[in-house]
């Protein structure tokens, strides 16, 4: 009997699919000829949906959803029933605003995909939107690894007729498993012909890792030999990896890098990060490395982030002048007082900071930002 | 009981409220019911003020208050309208964007009301393709002459090719071409190659025009993710046209990380202006990241050749070289 009731709610899922398709098809404007009709058109596209009654399964409040009131639909979605879901489906798909719609999604296909993942992946098939879509898969996806990864990616692997659908799954999946297993995940993506694929792949690999294990991520940076998945390492890890990691030790490390092209790169985002959380231990760390001509769009970017955090102009002077005149130096400088103009502190005391920066490249830029923001007399 | 559930479903007929409201253009559609009348809105004060009424309102169900003050009755400037359009806009995630579009749509044509259209449909394509494209497919191509969609195709990318072919019928050539551009910026983040290369492939677009072309974009992403690709990719384009475009983005991404060859490569480039921008891109970007081999460069005999005098004073300018410090 249950095994019937299953199968008849898969149906009727499938059903509610075929529903949302055919009336979005309905729902399509016909050609307007003029603006007035077509003003007409949207007020009856946008709200039809919405008003549409779906009618009141139990223990469902039809209250409006709204940007304010969706939050509550957490608690009623956590205790619907298998055969509420798909109502409820119609309710969220219906409403105005579309980033209430893609919110509801993750929370709907949450419970459905516990409850009957074969008739959330049957309900999944008629929405109309891919970015809806989407965060349905990755809801049920969500669900699915956690007893059985090998027919998610299966399922996955297998969906070649939507293949924007099929892609998200693929990011999706790697962002929710690759952490486990990072090598073998990227050893899969050498096979993958589609440079762009590749590329989100890489990027989600990456993400996974960073996140799960900063350190570890870090040090296959170093030893990586794929440049694209390199960067990204290096640069997720300086955004997600701040327990664990000694910034100042990972930059030591990243000026051996042998390219100076990547050298130069790689440092713009570990040394923003260091410089935001750690300014006076990011310059400490500058004035060490002194000596060295590829710091100067560090020192650039360390002058920018201390002008953001000091109050006083005098302190910003005795950093700049702590470092040795040139290149460091006058980046450090004129960084600063563009970033001290543009945050909207006196134009003279911006005009004091600026006056420690010969000419060059950066100067040209910290003009443009003092005049645009000086103020009328 | 499967039948009491399937008869809840069935498709509803059109609301008779929004359809009598629909025939007094250029009023909003139906609030919630007809007892409860959308209030007047106050006479304009602020856009601070006009914004907590819009937020009152809405708190209340009445999700289209705002578009009372596009009225004429309201009685605002266009310059006060055009203010209020841009913090609605502001608040996207809080609005319904069928009223942010109708209310865009009511202000004059302009550079003002194009730019918050075309943010508009950015970012309405980017959170539902789907929904954004209805709204699209809706227009007359004559309204849609009226604001090329920049970046609308970064969204729109995830939707079925032969949706977003048949929609790039009703464009102009300048429409296709924009629609292209953010289609062609997709490819390293939305969607799938092989969706949008089918999409871009219908278009067939030569490169010309203000839109950034699809070739350039492309060799953008592609010399970003997997050089040695790109440069084959490039090697088995036999349109010079289109070749060009493809060496002008691979040049943009691989000068960075080698001044030199990039600056090599900027000098094959044969629109001038390309040429220019590539030159400034690349020597600026040398100077702020090691000024003095690159100063070094500039002051030899490649940079003489390859620059002119006047291009070469003016970075050396910049540096000071004919100041005493």
């Amino acid at each position: 009997m249950k095994l019937v009731f299953q199968v008849l709610l898969h149906g009727l899922a499938v059903c509610a699919g075929y529903w949302l398709v055919s009336g979005e098809a309905a729902q399509a404007p016909a050609r307007v000829k003029d603006t007035a009709t077509h003003a007409k058109t949207l007020a009856v596209t946008g709200t039809q949906a919405a008003k549409a009654s779906p009618g009141k399964p139990s223990g469902i409040e039809l209250n409006p959803l709204s940007p304010e009131t969706w939050p509550n639909e957490i608690a009623l979605i956590q205790k619907m029933s298998q055969s509420e879901l798909p109502a409820a489906l119609r309710r969220y798909l219906g409403c105005r605003f579309p980033d209430v719609r893609l919110r509801l999604m993750r929370y709907l296909f949450e419970r459905w995909a516990l409850l009957d993942r074969a008739g959330a992946l049957a309900a999944l098939e008629g929405i109309p939107s891919p970015q809806m879509k989407d965060r349905a898969l990755r809801a049920i996806l969500t669900e699915w690894v956690k007893v059985d990864e090998a027919a998610a990616w299966q399922h996955v692997v297998s969906m070649s007729k939507d293949t924007v659908l099929q892609e998200a799954g693929i990011q999706s999946l790697l962002s929710l498993c690759a952490d486990k297993s990072p090598t073998n995940y990227v050893a899969w993506t050498k096979g993958l012909e589609d440079p762009f694929l590749r590329g989100k792949a890489l990027e989600s690999i990456a993400e996974a890792w960073a996140r799960k294990d900063p350190k570890r991520a870090l040090e296959a940076a170093f030893m990586e030999e794929n440049p694209y998945l390199r960067e990204q390492l290096f640069e997720l890890v300086s955004r997600h990896g701040k327990a664990g990691i000694d910034p100042a030790q990972a930059l030591d490390r990243i000026l051996q890098l042998p390219d100076q092209a990547e050298r130069v790169r790689v440092m713009e985002g570990w040394v923003t990060v260091f410089a935001n959380t750690q300014p006076a231990n990011a310059l400490h760390w500058l004035q060490q490395h002194a000596n060295r001509a590829d710091l100067q769009a560090a020192s650039g970017i360390i002058g920018k982030a201390m002008s953001g955090q000091t109050k006083l102009v005098a302190d910003i002077r005795n950093a700049a002048l702590s470092l040795p005149e040139g290149p460091l130096r006058d980046s450090f400088a004129a960084s600063a007082a563009g970033a001290w103009a543009s945050r909207g502190h006196h134009t003279p005391e911006a005009e004091q900071i600026l006056a420690l920066s010969g000419p060059c490249i950066e100067r040209e830029h910290a003009v443009v930002a003092i005049e645009t923001h000086r103020k009328p007399r | 009981m499967l039948g009491a559930v399937m008869g809840s479903w069935k498709q509803p007929a059109q609301n008779p409220e929004s359809a009598k409201s629909s025939e007094a253009s250029p009023a909003p559609a139906a609030v919630t019911s007809v007892k409860e009348l959308p209030s007047k809105p106050p006479p304009f004060v602020s856009v601070t003020a006009s914004m907590e009424w819009v937020k009152r309102q809405m708190e209340k169900g009445d999700f289209e208050a705002a578009e009372l003050l596009f009225r004429q009755e309201a009685g605002l400037t266009l310059e006060q309208r055009l203010d209020m359009a841009e913090q609605l806009l502001r608040n996207y995630r809080r609005m319904e964007p069928r009223v942010l579009a109708r209310l865009l749509l009511s202000l004059p044509e302009g550079d003002a009301r194009s730019r918050m259209l075309n943010q508009l449909f950015f970012q309405w394509a980017s959170d539902d393709a789907d929904d954004a494209m209805r709204c699209l497919e809706g227009m007359p191509a004559e309204q849609l002459k009226k604001f090329p969609l920049h970046n609308t195709g970064l969204g729109l990318s995830r939707l079925p090719a032969e949706r977003v072919l048949a929609f790039a019928a009703k464009l102009d050539d300048r429409g296709r071409a924009f629609l292209a551009e953010g289609l062609a910026g997709s490819v390293d983040e939305l969607g799938s190659w092989s969706n949008t290369s089918a999409m871009l492939a219908g278009l067939n677009l030569k490169p010309d025009g203000e839109a950034v072309s699809t070739e350039w974009v492309l060799a953008v992403n592609m010399t970003r993710l997997a050089p040695a690709e790109a440069e084959a990719y490039i090697a088995a384009e036999s349109d010079p046209a289109r070749r060009a475009e493809l060496l002008g983005g691979y040049a943009w991404i691989a000068g960075v990380d080698d001044p030199v060859r990039g600056i090599l490569l900027d000098a094959q480039i044969e629109s001038g202006k390309m040429r220019e921008g590539h030159f400034r891109r690349h020597v600026n970007a040398w100077l702020s990241t090691d000024r003095a081999a690159a100063l070094a460069w500039l002051r030899g005999d490649e940079a003489a050749q390859i620059l002119s005098p006047e291009q070469r004073a003016a970075f050396f300018r910049s540096n000071g070289l004919e100041v005493v410090r």
